[in-house]
């Protein structure tokens, strides 16, 4: 173990933090992938947040990119199409993937806050963390769920 | 700086160990005084004052009883898991493990009932944030986890 927190981000990360960070990069690949095929199925009063939350993952996207090559490592590639759990032909079936996709994100982002010491790493990695979870009770909402929210969003 | 004789290492040294003998000798009758609190105390505790305050917010206004129970549950599990975990890394039992949170009352006023819960939840939310980074890595997970909750139900409730 290495001392919990270093007073400045490390230029070349611990490969198993980069691991962390590449996960959790091709998950955000898969939400905006999945975003994208969900707005055909979905009201246009869901368009605002569909757009916004498009616009937040594309910019983390990009953030968690640059922060990968400041460190040393080649970011990986959005695939032209990834699986859904579930068929997504209604807006409950769009809405439900889109609950998916932001509890994956959690879950990945989780993951990084436990495998880095990097501060500027695991900031990035509980902002990312707070907005998947906030987003999912969102969707949640929208679908008309019963529980909207889980106690320990990520949670293994 | 002094001048003047000062007494040699030694006999510092020598003094010291007879000073925490004399220590030991006294504290035989109780537990070591623990260096410092677990920093997860403090969440423990806004844990469930969370609860309590939510417990209460449900009771006296039922149109915000859905929200506020849901908060009240998710915040005693974060008060459980908090206090597993304060336990696992200290076994000996602390004063603030066995805490219990004092009695909250509810505005009888339901918007300011509302926002007395939301800033609650924004202050918990922030309590939690600001450990995260100085955290052990398992440890900064849980409590990221607890932060990333607050905000969700602060989307709930604002």
């Amino acid at each position: 173990m290495t001392s919990p927190a270093s007073p400045a981000p490390s230029p070349a990360a611990e490969p198993d933090t980069i691991d962390a960070v590449q996960r959790a990069l091709t998950t955000e690949h898969a939400v905006v992938w999945a975003l994208q095929l969900v707005t055909a199925f979905l009201p246009a009063d869901l368009g605002a947040p569909l757009a916004e939350a498009t616009t937040t993952h594309r910019a983390r996207r990009d953030t968690v990119g640059r922060l990968l090559r400041d460190r040393g490592a080649v970011p990986v590639t959005q695939e032209p199409a990834y699986t859904s759990p579930n068929p997504v032909t209604d807006q409950a079936s769009a809405l439900a993937l889109l609950v998916t996709a932001e509890s994956d994100a959690a879950a990945v982002w989780r993951s990084v806050v436990e495998r880095t010491d990097d501060t500027a790493v695991r900031a990035l990695a509980l902002d990312s963390l707070v907005d998947a979870a906030v987003r999912a009770t969102r969707w949640r909402r929208a679908a008309g769920a019963g529980r909207l929210t889980v106690p320990f969003p990520g949670a293994p | 700086m002094s001048r003047q004789p000062r007494p040699t290492r030694r006999q510092v040294l020598a003094g010291s160990v007879l000073c925490s003998a004399g220590l030991a000798g006294a504290c035989t009758s109780g537990p070591p005084e623990p260096l410092a609190p677990d920093p997860l105390h403090a969440l423990v505790s806004t844990a469930l004052a969370d609860a309590a305050l939510a417990d209460a917010v449900a009771a006296a206004h039922p149109p915000l009883a859905p929200a506020a129970n849901a908060l009240a549950a998710d915040r005693r599990a974060h008060a459980d898991a908090l206090r597993a975990e304060v336990l696992r890394a200290t076994p000996a039992p602390s004063p603030s493990s066995s805490a219990t949170a004092s009695a909250t009352g509810a505005s009888p006023d339901r918007a300011t009932a509302a926002a007395a819960l939301a800033e609650a939840t924004m202050a918990a939310q922030a309590q939690a944030t600001g450990l995260v980074t100085a955290l052990p890595r398992y440890r900064a997970g849980l409590v990221a986890s607890v932060a990333a909750c607050c905000a969700s139900h602060l989307a709930v409730l604002g």
